[in-house]
C-alpha cells in the first residue's frame, strides 16, 4: 500500500537537467524485452528520492455523484538498495472517527509484505496479514495492489504499439505497454499502461478483471517535478467501468528527502503521531 | 467510594507536575501543534428480561450519554507529545455508570530508541481475540462494558527502548485504580451489591504500592514474541462476603505472561499464557491459563468487496474456586469478523462461547458503521443463552442479555 506507488508509481524521470544532452535510451526490438526496459528507464528515473512526506485528500464519488472525502498523511522511506522495499506509514485525518489511525507497511520484494494498523482508541498495535491484494484500500476503488511500490519483477512485460498520448497529453508520444501480474492473488489478468516517451512518466493505466474485461482506468495528471529531478502526479482519477464509481486522489503537499530514517518506520513509531 | 475519590484528587497533581516537566523541556520552542477532538455518544440499552434482583431498574430501555475529548501537542521537532483526554458518562438509572475518568493526561518523550511516557495513559500487551490475560497494565472500567475491554487511565512512568526488532519496556505504576462495577439499580451486576468503598487491598500501601510490569519484545521473520512480568496489585479481585453485600479483594500477585503471533498470509496463529501466583484465599495456590487460535481472513467473499475473518480460540484456565472468578475456564470461542469494505467502513463481528464442561452458551454481536461523515452508529449485544451449573458468573447475569445502540458525534 505504498502510495509511492501510485504516486509515484507512475515512475518518474529525470529532469533535463540531469538527463538532457543523455541519448534516448535504446529499445530491444522484442516487444517482451522493450516492454520491460521501458518500465525499467521508468523505475530506474526515480531512483534516489531517499523519502517523502506528503498529505492528500481522497474523493470516493458514487454512480448517483455522492462524495465522501478523507484525508491522509504518508511518509515514504526508499528501499536501500534493489533488494529492500519501501517503507511507507499512512495517517488518517478523517473522517473524524478514524482519525489518529495508522497504517505500516513493509513493502517486500518476494514475500508478502509486513502490516500492521494502531488503533489509537485502545492503544493497541496489531500486526495484520497483508494478503489482500485485490480488495479496496478505504472503500475506495484503489485496491492495495494498485498502491503497492511497482517492483518490476512482479510482472510480465509486452510492448504494444507507440501513439499518441491520452488527453489531455496528446502532444506527447506515448509507449504503450501490457503487463501481466506475476504475484499471487491478484485480482487482475493484465493492464495496459500509457508511459510518455518523454520523460517516462505513467499518464494512464487500464486494468482487466481475471476475466480480462475492462475493469478500471486510472489516469495520472498534474505532475509536478520536485528537486529538480523527481516528477510526482498530483491528480489521480481512478474510474470504475462496472460499478460507475470514481476515486480521485490529490495531493495538497509533498516534501522530499525531509529526512525520515529507519526510526520513522518501526511499530514504535505509530504510536508517536497525533 | 473512598478508594475512588482518593485517585481523583491525584490525578490533576500528578498531571500538573507532568505538564511543568513538559513545559519546561519544551521551552526553546513554545508553539508546536496542537490537535483536538471531541465526540459526543447517547446510547440505549435494552434488555429483553425483567432484572433478577430487587434494586434494579425494570425499565427495559436504559439510557445514557457520553462526552470525551482528545487534546493533543506535538513539540516542533516531534520529541514531545502531550495528551490529555477526559471521558464523562451520565447514566439514567444507575449512580454508578456515571463517572468521570481521565484516559490520558501524560507526556511522551521521544527520543531515536529510547522513549518515556509520565503521567496518566494506557497500555495494551498482547494478541488475541477472546480474552486478553497479558493484558495487564490498566484497570478495566467494568461499568462501562461487561468484558472489561474499556479501561481506566493508568497513573505511569513507562521507559521503552528498540534495538533493531526487539524491544524492551519497563513501566512503574504508583498508584492502583479500582475496578468500577455498576450499582444496585444498574443491570449486569452481580447477585450482592458490591461494597467498592470497603475495597480490600493485601498490601499495606493499599493503592499506593509501586508496582512494576515489564515487557520484552521480539519479532523474528513471521513471528511477534513478547514475554512479560507483573508484580503489583491483581487488576481482578477476589470477592468476599460482607453481610449484604460482596467487598473487592485486591490481592498482591505475580503474573509472568507469554504472547506469540504468527502471521502467516491470510493465516494468523495466536497464543496467550499466563502464571500468575499471589492470590490469598482457602486452596490460594499458583495458577495457569491459555489462549491459543487461529484467525483465517477470506477476502472479497462471492465476488463482493467484504473480507469475512474466521476466527476460533481455546481458553483453559486452572484457577482455584477461590480466585477472582473468571467464565474463560474451558470455553470455546468461534467468532466471525466482518469488514464490508464500503465509504462507511462498515464492519462487525458475531461470536459465541462455549464452556465445555458447564455447558454455558454466551453469544456476542458488535456492528459498527458511519453516518455521514461525523457521525458513526454502533450496536453491541450479549445473549446468555444458557447459564450452565455452577457457571457463577453467567448465573448472576442470567436475565441481562442486551442489545446497545450507540449515536456518537465526532466534533
Amino acid at each position: 500500500m505504498n502510495f509511492r506507488v501510485v504516486m509515484l508509481s507512475a515512475l518518474i524521470a529525470a529532469s533535463s537537467a540531469t538527463s538532457s544532452g543523455a541519448a534516448p535510451p535504446q529499445f530491444s526490438a522484442d516487444p517482451k524485452a522493450k516492454g520491460r526496459e521501458i518500465t525499467a528507464e521508468s523505475i530506474h528515473r526515480d531512483a534516489g528520492f531517499a523519502d517523502t512526506q506528503s498529505r492528500m485528500t481522497m474523493r470516493l464519488m458514487s454512480e448517483s455523484g455522492d462524495a465522501n472525502e478523507r484525508t491522509l498523511r504518508m511518509n515514504v522511506s526508499e528501499g536501500a538498495s534493489d533488494k529492500v522495499g519501501d517503507k511507507s506509514l499512512i495517517f488518517f485525518e478523517t473522517p473524524k472517527d478514524v482519525q489518529g489511525t495508522v497504517l505500516l507497511t513493509h513493502t517486500q520484494i518476494l514475500t508478502a509484505d509486513d502490516q500492521w494498523i494502531y488503533i489509537p482508541s485502545i492503544a493497541r498495535v496489531k500486526r495484520i496479514s497483508s494478503s489482500n491484494k485485490s480488495g479496496p484500500f478505504l472503500g475506495s476503488e484503489f485496491a492495495y495492489e494498485d498502491l503497492t511500490a511497482q517492483e518490476l519483477g512482479k510482472y510480465d512485460y509486452r510492448w504494444l504499439r507507440d501513439e499518441p498520448c491520452p488527453a489531455p497529453d496528446a502532444a506527447l508520444q506515448c509507449y504503450v505497454v501490457e503487463r501481466v501480474p506475476l504475484y499471487e492473488e491478484s485480482g487482475y489478468k493484465r493492464q495496459i499502461a500509457w508511459i510518455d516517451a518523454t520523460e517516462f512518466l505513467f499518464r494512464k493505466i487500464e486494468f482487466y478483471n481475471r476475466e480480462d474485461r475492462l475493469l478500471k482506468t486510472l489516469t495520472l495528471a498534474n505532475y509536478r517535478k520536485h528537486n529538480d529531478r523527481f516528477w510526482r502526479p498530483y491528480e489521480l482519477l481512478m474510474i470504475n467501468h462496472q460499478s460507475r464509481r470514481s476515486t480521485k486522489l490529490s495531493v495538497t503537499d509533498l516534501k522530499f528527502r525531509t529526512g525520515l530514517t529507519e526510526v520513522d518506520f518501526t511499530e514504535q513509531s505509530m504510536e508517536r503521531l497525533r | 467510594m473512598r478508594g475512588d475519590r482518593g485517585t481523583f484528587n491525584l490525578l490533576p497533581v500528578l498531571f500538573a507536575a507532568v505538564s511543568a516537566t513538559a513545559a519546561q523541556a519544551a521551552e526553546p520552542e513554545a508553539d508546536g501543534t496542537f490537535v483536538m477532538r471531541g465526540m459526543i455518544g447517547a446510547e440505549v440499552r435494552a434488555f429483553a428480561m425483567r432484572p433478577s434482583y430487587a434494586g434494579q431498574d425494570r425499565a427495559p430501555l436504559l439510557g445514557s450519554l457520553t462526552a470525551a475529548a482528545n487534546a493533543s501537542w506535538t513539540s516542533n521537532d516531534k520529541s514531545v507529545v502531550i495528551d490529555v483526554a477526559p471521558f464523562l458518562r451520565y447514566d439514567d438509572t444507575d449512580r454508578k455508570r456515571t463517572h468521570a475518568d481521565l484516559r490520558e493526561a501524560a507526556v511522551n518523550v521521544y527520543g531515536q530508541n529510547v522513549d518515556l511516557r509520565l503521567g496518566v495513559s494506557k497500555v495494551y500487551w498482547g494478541v488475541t481475540e477472546s480474552r486478553h490475560i497479558v493484558d495487564i497494565v490498566n484497570q478495566s472500567d467494568l461499568v462501562e462494558e461487561p468484558e472489561g475491554d474499556e479501561k481506566l487511565g493508568q497513573p505511569m512512568a513507562m521507559l521503552r527502548g528498540q534495538y533493531d526488532d526487539v524491544e524492551a519496556t519497563v513501566v512503574v505504576l504508583p498508584l492502583f485504580r479500582p475496578r468500577t462495577f455498576p450499582g444496585i439499580t444498574g443491570r449486569l451486576r452481580m447477585t450482592l451489591p458490591v461494597d467498592t468503598g470497603n475495597a480490600e487491598y493485601e498490601s499495606s500501601a493499599r493503592t499506593h504500592r509501586l508496582d512494576v510490569a515489564g515487557r520484552l519484545k521480539a519479532r523474528i521473520d513471521d513471528f511477534d514474541i513478547g514475554l512479560t512480568y507483573f508484580n503489583g496489585t491483581s487488576r481482578e479481585p477476589r470477592f468476599e462476603l460482607a453481610g449484604a453485600t460482596v467487598v473487592p479483594v485486591y490481592d498482591v500477585i505475580d503474573q509472568v505472561g507469554l504472547d506469540v503471533q504468527a502471521t502467516l498470509e491470510a493465516t494468523l496463529l495466536k497464543l496467550e499464557a499466563i502464571s500468575r501466583d499471589g492470590h490469598q484465599g482457602p486452596g490460594a495456590r499458583r495458577f495457569t491459563a491459555v489462549v491459543a487460535g487461529v484467525e483465517h481472513t477470506l477476502s472479497q467473499v462471492a465476488g463482493t468487496n467484504c473480507d469475512v475473518g474466521l476466527v476460533l480460540e481455546f481458553t483453559w484456565d486452572d484457577r482455584p474456586p477461590s480466585a477472582p472468578p473468571t467464565i474463560y475456564d474451558k470455553d470455546f470461542f468461534f467468532g466471525t469478523r466482518f469488514a464490508l469494505n464500503d465509504t462507511s467502513d462498515s464492519s462487525g463481528l458475531i461470536g459465541a462461547l462455549v464452556d465445555l464442561d458447564k455447558g454455558s452458551v454466551y453469544a456476542k454481536i458488535e456492528a459498527s458503521t458511519r453516518l455521514g461523515d461525523a457521525f458513526r452508529l454502533d450496536v453491541q449485544g450479549a445473549l446468555i443463552l444458557r447459564a450452565g451449573d455452577g457457571d457463577t458468573v453467567l448465573e448472576q447475569v442470567r436475565d441481562d442479555s442486551f442489545l446497545t445502540v450507540r449515536l456518537l458525534h465526532f466534533l
